[in-house]
């Protein structure tokens, strides 16, 4: 068992290696891909011996393993090992010269990994391009090589291939299908395989369009370019089809519109851009080698690109034009995912910091303030406590004790340590102010490197921490005053990134505050007017999703085909990240818990297993209980549509998305306020189409309070029980 | 030009000097309007007296006590003290507020019932619950305060014979350092009938224990009191947790805040001596925060106040029927409110205050009631301007017990207003006629 396993991740790092020719992890997008390249048999089998020696190689000198399965380390090497077989017939000579230089690109791709790496640069194909150069130039030295002159005999070959009807097809494409343009673009596409034939490029563009359709389209964007560049310049055209210079633009546009950047209209504007720089490269590029016998091959392709990603990393706004984070495999996925994600966590991987009070207090000035919030200072809150009528105090308010924020407790607004404390200064009476000392008495909180929170106007003689002290959220740390420049009793509450007091503010968002008494906010910004208050966390739904790495979850479902058992349980991975793994199905869903909300982030698997119901059913849920609250979010379109309608869609998706998976939740207390027997969640999906409803799921999740779950997928009519865990 | 102000002339003894210690003598404002709306206006419409009623004042004081007390513990819930006042408008304002219900008899809890509180939300306290009563409170599941041994047998025998299950909890009381300890209400802390009865609940499969109960006394003006119970309740919400591990749902401390009225021979006003809802919060949650109670185990916080929410809002206005003159040449006021209507003139000093300007003169006055009884003393004695016979006056803070203790004596029971947030008046209960107080009466054929 371990062994076909290890054969066949093994497999599957050989198969990723030709795909990832085209930035893709997917190996089924690899079978046609290794059938094309075996249309020049000699080229095929030089290509698979290279990169089999690269990955054997790889794996038995103990590199990474995950780098070697995603095939990283093998696609320089299969592309040295194609131009090899292309330029000299296959024969023992030019296995053993295969094998060489298939593991010295191995040794040159791990060489710029490193150099690269240091600048998150990628490799892309250098080495393949340093390795080519020395095999090619070598030839002169070693005997027993033969050039090989299958590409000159076309028909002979396809007549190998296919026989009659092979050649019959091919005569009726070159008397049919004479434009330059297409041609060129597919004989461009079979190119990058060193297959020199529109047979490869066709299987390559039909392979690429099922890949992926915003990769297909920035494939054809690219070359459409660069075509008409070419006639507008009047520069030679059969360049463009015959000498290897046709590609650099396809996977150029590729690269910059749908890899490393997130499909969008700007990432378009940039592939249509670069190609015309990619063209200036390659002629100058060309006048450069010519005397040094070396072709151009991916070259313009590789200097545009590494110096477009570096030089664009030093933008000081990222605009809407963002690289990739999370290389997710085609550009669907991270468009899609990157979509769903800033929408449902804008301000994810804040450290969360919370109302530094308790109970619902005023925004009397936010951030960017008339009175005193601006300039450096800017993002700072005032907070206020007011009754109904709006009033900060009782009876006349000429005194400091008739304001309802006076004397009350200020709490630490997350745990940290404390690092200033200032005592001493007086409160003022109404209406005066101390501008000697405008801070007045105030506590510093260092919460992290460069994160620090200060809380100001304190009482005087309130403060009952001092520096050095570790404080938790929660708690106490002095009474909310009128000292230094404030005219009225009221909390000043500013992050900053240094510990000094009048230190500049930092703009960090809050989390865990309900706004209004109604609107559940999670990293956000309390603006002025708003009344907000910390959450309570309800203890039954924080018990029931606090998913401990091992805890076992055992259900027991019922479908109307009959009743069956299945187990999951919680891993943790190496970067910290949970998921739920199912053991019958080996799907697995990725989730996160921010004490305000249970989200799922990712699903793999199996979508007809109970853990996708699950999924969908759990999507986003409260872990707070407020009655009538109904929370929306919207799921990946990629997660919910499929066919046609996702195929189609892809086209579309960098510039608008017509299709939309609304997820809607609503939860219901069952039994009373003490006694609460469970908590019933149901959930809705919506699928929509042009705001048209496409298709709708609901689900219901019952979590009772011995810690137990019940799951109806209505749609399909499944019920599951989980036991208590 | 309005017409001169006419009072009977009076001889005041002239004090040159500095002042006594009573200050530098009574200024008593007039109270032309209540809430806005004209006492003239209203006694005209609805006779006099007249009970009146500010819903802007009740939600006002709602609203202080739900900042003062979440401000500094999360989870709080009031319940309205029915026998305060059970007016079905008023506990409807309270409802509408969000207040549970606190009943001590059958008859309030039917009245909760109506008035549209969930059974789930109705504390059932009180010495004498009947087992009819016991019942149908399990089967609704309120939450029955068990004040004695024989209750807990009672509705235990209930439970086990009908097959159902309580919701229970204990009243305990205890010694917090304050005179009168309030003792017969309730299981005794100190002497461990408490424990005892918690012991017992734990072992009654029928019975569920889910919260503590006290309620040290009423108008209460020390908070250290109220820090004492509360942590002594804390302390029992440990060891039941510690031996059962069963942690307890609420922590309810009564109510008995007191109201900013002025007890009988107080020697400072209410208004100053009384403390704020603050003290109270503040005293009451830092006792339970700082208890050994897991953060996560903290109890809901339930406040039973009912004087201190709805004193305030509650006003009399009536009439002068006349003025003599007593036998050691002290001036008596007879008005038409009396005891049967103020009940808490026995308690309290009430301050009373003509609607009309006045010449600012005072004298030291009587003030009696209108019933043939030697007891209708509203003030003994009290510094107050001449009024004449049909001048009219309003008895500030009376919403509290006056509607639940009034007495149908000598005369019928007048009309109550309330006055909503808009200012508008409702009539929320008539006055009685003969045919209302005579409508349960039965004659013996023989003497029809």
């Amino acid at each position: 068992m371990l062994k076909t396993s290890k054969l066949f991740t093994f497999f599957q790092g050989v198969l990723r290696s030709y795909s990832q020719i085209f930035f893709s992890e997917s190996y089924w997008f690899a079978i046609p891909l290794v059938l094309v390249s075996f249309l020049d048999v000699s080229a095929g089998f030089s290509g698979l011996i290279a990169v089999l020696t690269a990955n054997t190689a790889a794996s038995l000198l103990k590199f990474d393993k995950l780098t070697i399965l995603k095939g990283f380390y093998g696609f320089n090497s299969l592309l040295v090992g194609l131009g090899l077989g292309y330029y000299f017939e296959i024969a023992l000579v030019v296995i053993i010269m295969a094998i060489f230089s298939g593991f010295l690109t191995l040794l040159i791709t791990i060489t710029f990994q490193g150099i690269l790496g240091k600048y998150y640069l990628p490799y892309l194909s250098i080495p393949f391009l340093i390795c080519i150069w020395i095999v090619l130039s070598a030839r002169g030295m070693i005997q027993g090589i033969e050039s090989n002159q299958s590409g000159v005999y076309l028909i002979n070959k396809l007549f190998n291939i296919g026989g009659n009807p092979v050649v019959s097809v091919h005569q009726w494409w070159v008397g049919t299908i004479t434009s330059n343009f297409l041609n060129s673009y597919l004989l461009s596409l079979g190119a990058i395989f060193f297959q020199f034939n529109v047979f490869a490029g066709i299987v390559v563009a039909i392979a690429l369009l099922f890949y992926s359709r915003i990769a297909w389209v920035l494939s054809l964007l690219g070359y459409s370019v660069a075509f008409f560049a070419y006639s507008f310049l009047g520069m030679d055209m059969n360049q463009l089809g015959y000498s290897y210079i046709g590609f650099n633009f396809i996977l150029g546009a590729m690269a910059i519109g749908g890899y490393f950047y997130i499909p969008s209209r700007q990432s378009f504007f940039w592939a249509f851009a670069i190609t015309p720089i990619i063209a200036l490269v390659a002629a100058g590029m060309l006048g450069l080698l010519k005397p040094l016998n070396l072709a151009l091959l991916s070259l313009p392709f590789n200097v545009v690109l590494l110096t477009f990603i570096y030089s664009l990393r030093f933008r000081t706004v990222p605009s809407n034009f963002k690289e990739v984070q999370i290389q997710e495999g085609t550009p669907e996925r991270n468009l899609y995912s990157y979509q769903s994600f800033i929408k449902r966590f804008p301000n994810f991987g804040w450290l969360p910091i919370k109302l530094p009070f308790y109970g619902e207090w005023l925004v009397n000035q936010g951030h960017n303030g008339d009175e005193t919030h601006q300039g450096e200072w800017a993002n700072a809150w005032d907070f206020v406590i007011v009754n109904n009528d709006s009033a900060q105090f009782c009876d006349e308010g000429n005194f400091c004790t008739d304001y309802y924020c006076f004397g009350q407790h200020v709490i630490a607004p997350a745990e940290g340590t404390v690092v200033i404390v200032v005592d001493g200064i007086e409160d003022n009476p109404i209406g005066q102010v101390n501008t000697q000392k405008n801070w007045g008495n105030t506590v510093i909180i260092k919460h992290a490197e460069g994160l620090y929170s200060k809380l100001c106007h304190l009482k005087k003689g309130s403060i009952v921490v001092k520096a050095g002290d570790t404080v938790h959220y929660g708690q106490i740390i002095g009474k909310v005053g009128n000292s230094g420049r404030s005219p009225y009793p009221h909390l000043h509450f500013q992050l900053q990134a240094t510990p000094y007091i009048g230190s500049k503010t930092l703009k960090y968002p809050l989390t865990a505050y309900l706004e209004d008494g109604k609107e559940i906010k999670t990293f956000s910004y309390p603006l002025k007017e708003q009344k907000v208050k910390t959450m309570e966390e309800n203890i039954l739904l924080k018990k029931a999703f606090n998913y401990m790495p091992g805890t076992q979850l055992k259900w027991s479902i019922k479908t109307p085909k009959g009743k069956e058992k299945v187990n999951w349980e919680i891993f943790t991975n190496a970067y910290n990240k949970s998921y739920i793994y199912c053991n019958s199905t080996k799907s697995v869903a990725y989730f996160q818990n921010d004490g305000v909300y249970f989200y799922f982030t990712h699903f793999d698997g199996d979508k007809k297993s109970l853990l996708h119901s699950f999924y969908l059913a759990a999507f986003r849920l409260p872990l707070v209980f407020i009655n009538g609250y109904a929370s929306t979010d919207s799921l990946p379109v990629n997660r919910t549509f499929k066919g046609w309608r996702l195929f189609l869609h892809d086209f579309t998706a960098p510039f608008y998305l017509y299709l939309k998976t609304n997820f809607e939740v609503s939860m219901t207390l069952i039994g009373s306020e003490f006694d609460v027997d469970c908590f019933d969640y149901k959930s809705k999906l919506s699928g929509y189409s042009f705001r048209r409803l496409v298709f709708s799921k609901n689900f219901k999740l019952r979590v009772n309070n011995n810690n137990s779950l019940k799951l109806i997928n209505e749609n399909l009519q499944i019920e599951a029980v989980c036991e208590p865990y | 030009m309005s017409k001169q102000l006419f009072e009977r002339p009076t001889i005041t003894k002239l004090t040159p000097g500095v002042p006594s210690k009573h200050g530098a003598g009574t200024v008593i404002a007039p109270m032309p309007l209540i809430d806005g709306v004209k006492v003239d206006d209203l006694i005209e419409q609805y006779g006099s007296p007249v009970y009146v009623f500010s819903e802007r004042t009740i939600r006002k004081a709602m609203e202080d006590i739900k900042r003062a007390f979440s401000l500094r513990y999360q989870k709080v819930q009031m319940a309205w003290s029915y026998k305060t006042n059970y007016l079905d408008s008023i506990c409807r304002i309270f409802h509408k507020e969000g207040s549970w219900a606190e009943v001590v008899s059958g008859f309030e809890y039917d009245k909760a019932i109506r008035n549209g509180v969930k059974g789930e939300n109705i504390l059932f306290n009180g010495p004498a619950k009947s087992a009819l009563e016991l019942e149908k409170a399990a089967r609704n599941g309120s939450f029955i305060h068990i004040d004695h041994f024989d209750e807990l047998f009672m509705l235990s025998d209930i439970c086990m014979s009908k097959n159902i299950e309580a919701r229970v909890a204990i009243r305990v009381n205890m010694d917090i350092g304050i005179y009168p300890k309030w003792d017969r209400f309730g299981l005794n802390y100190e002497n461990g009938e408490a424990w005892d009865a918690i012991n017992r609940i734990m072992n009654n499969p029928k019975l569920k224990l889910m919260g503590l109960h006290t309620h040290i006394g009423t108008y209460i003006m020390s908070v250290d009191a109220y820090r004492i119970a509360a942590s002594k309740l804390a302390e029992l919400a440990c060891s039941i947790a510690q031996k059962f591990d069963h942690y307890i749902s609420y922590i309810d401390m009564g109510g008995g805040f007191a109201s900013k009225n002025t007890l009988r021979g107080a020697y400072l006003s209410g208004e100053d001596t009384t403390p704020s809802f603050e003290e109270y919060a503040e005293a009451i949650t830092s006792a339970i925060i700082n208890s050994q109670i897991k953060p996560d185990k903290l109890p809901t916080l339930i406040l039973e106040t009912g004087r201190a929410l709805i004193d305030n809002a509650g006003s009399i206005a009536g009439s002068v029927l006349a003025n003599k003159r007593l036998s050691d040449g002290r001036r008596a006021t007879i008005v038409d409110v009396g005891v049967n209507l103020l009940f808490t003139a026995f308690w309290y000093d009430h301050k009373i205050h003509p609607v009309s300007n006045h010449s600012g003169l005072v004298e030291e006055t009587t003030i009696y009631g209108p019933l043939c009884m030697n007891i209708d003393v509203l003030r003994p004695s009290l510094m107050f301007p001449s009024l004449k016979r049909g001048d009219r006056f309003v008895i500030t803070r009376t919403g509290a017990y006056n509607n639940t203790q009034w007495l149908q004596f000598i005369t019928t029971r007048p009309n109550v207003v309330l006055i909503d947030q808009n200012r508008k008046v409702h009539l929320i209960r008539r006055a009685e006629t003969l045919e209302d107080v005579a409508a349960n009466e039965f004659i013996p054929e023989y003497l029809g």
